[in-house]
């Protein structure tokens, strides 16, 4: 994933690529120099000190840099924004200490590759030397001043890491591990509808149990009908049913009823084979005979 | 990442079409009618998806006095669904040349939805197990009906 940097709305700094562009103009600027800019975005506001540069630039990676390389890479910054028309001088001095970047700079962090951009409208700048302080001295309401601000970005930087950090390390594990999700998915799906049907199943098989043998058939009964053994098989003792090649009796006669049913089959009715059913249906009650 | 999106979807028409084959309902039956001392043996084919559905029924009434007659007719019809019961309605009704049952004997035996159009039927339609639907005209299973393969 690479970052991309808005700065001020119009001008855009691509950390990965090493490039900066404004308004359809782009240039590419060095090593040094994108990650001298990085660090100055990183402390939008503030003095970032030549000592700062130096660190995070050069030495981390274990070069010792010359005494004018900072110089050398600010004007390469400030030539390259000017070459892609940006006249906004936004690195500002601050002579024998360091550089900023002027804290009006608006900040907006984009992550290529994802949805999310986080914008940073640094403090409006404050007055380093406050005339009107009565009790505090002019240092001391400075530093207090830096203190807060510091807290403020702090947080603020805070955030701005657990979001990019923490959810998009979510949202890559995702993109990341799609082609795993998909089979999950598909097993999950086979296992719902393999427990839904099988449910279904389950709850059409309620409707005829099991009640007794007779002869040779092999009795079920509408289980809302409460027919007991006996009735079960006395009905099948009057219906005068032939089991041989269909042994498998699905009988129905509610009491009260002027009906009853019933349906012989070659296989149960509930197993994988057809079951190769013949339908019965009687106008009579035959509990009356 | 093609092969994803091929999975994908093929996994969206396998949900589909297990989902679209609950609806539909293709089934044939044989029942055999007992009222009074006569008797009506029946061979019914139907077919109901997408609200419109076909049946096709032939049989013959053996009769008392030891007559026959025959019996068949195709109806066309529309339907409605709530839950397991089906309100039907006739469109069509085709009769056989060589049906022998007159129209006064059909009315003995059938509801008007089976000889003429525009009449409404309900019924009570319960699938039983993955092959096969009982079918209920009252409180009684009327017939099973199985799947035709």
């Amino acid at each position: 994933m690479s970052r991309k940097i808005i700065l001020n709305k119009y001008l855009v700094f691509e950390p990965e690529k090493k490039t900066i562009s404004h308004k359809g103009r782009k240039t590419s600027i060095g090593a040094s120099a994108s990650m001298s800019l990085e660090l100055l975005i990183e402390n939008v506001g503030e003095l970032v000190t030549h000592q700062q540069f130096y660190d995070y630039v050069w030495r981390r990676f274990g070069t010792e840099p010359a005494s004018t390389s900072i110089y050398q890479n600010i004007s390469t910054l400030r030539r390259s924004l000017i070459k892609i028309g940006y006249e906004e001088d936004i690195i500002r001095t601050m002579p024998r200490k360091g550089f900023l970047l002027s804290p009006k700079t608006t900040i907006m962090k984009e992550n290529i590759g994802a949805s999310i951009s986080f914008t940073d409208q640094s403090e409006p700048p404050q007055s380093v030397h406050n005339k009107d302080s009565n009790e505090v001295s002019d240092g001391e309401k400075s530093n207090l001043d830096k203190k807060k601000i510091d807290e403020y970005r702090h947080r603020k930087l805070f955030f701005q890491n657990f979001i990019e950090n923490e959810f998009f390390y979510f949202k890559n594990v995702s993109y990341k591990n799609l082609a795993l999700l998909i089979p999950i998915i598909f097993v999950c799906t086979f296992v719902y509808y393999f427990f839904y049907l099988r449910m279904s199943m389950g709850a059409n098989d309620e409707t005829f149990t099991y009640s007794t043998e007779y002869k040779d058939c092999i009795l079920f009964s509408k289980n809302d009908a409460f027919m007991s053994k006996l009735d079960v098989a006395n009905m099948a003792e009057k219906l005068n049913i032939d089991c041989k090649s269909t042994p498998y009796v699905y009988l129905t006669a509610y009491k009260n009823a002027d009906r009853l049913s019933y349906f012989r089959c070659e296989h149960p009715l509930n197993s994988n084979v057809r079951a190769n059913c013949q339908s019965y249906y009687f106008v009579k009650n035959f509990y009356d005979e | 990442m093609m092969n994803k999106i091929i999975s994908l979807i093929a996994l969206c028409f396998f949900v589909y079409l297990s989902r679209h084959e609950e609806k539909a309902i293709s089934c044939r039956a044989a029942v055999s009618y007992y009222w009074q001392k006569s008797r009506l043996d029946l061979l019914i084919t139907q077919n109901l998806d997408d609200e419109k559905g076909f049946l096709l029924l032939s049989g013959i009434v053996y009769n008392e006095d030891a007559s026959k007659t025959y019996l068949n007719k195709t109806i066309s019809f529309s339907y409605r669904k709530n839950k397991e019961f089906y309100y039907l309605n006739s469109e069509m009704i085709n009769n056989s040349p060589q049906m022998t049952m007159s129209l006064s004997d059909q009315k003995k035996w059938l509801p008007n939805f089976f000889t003429i159009t525009n009449a409404t039927l309900l019924l009570k339609i319960k699938p039983y197990g993955e092959n096969a639907w009982l079918f209920f005209a009252g409180n009684n299973p009327t017939f099973l009906c199985e799947r035709i393969h």
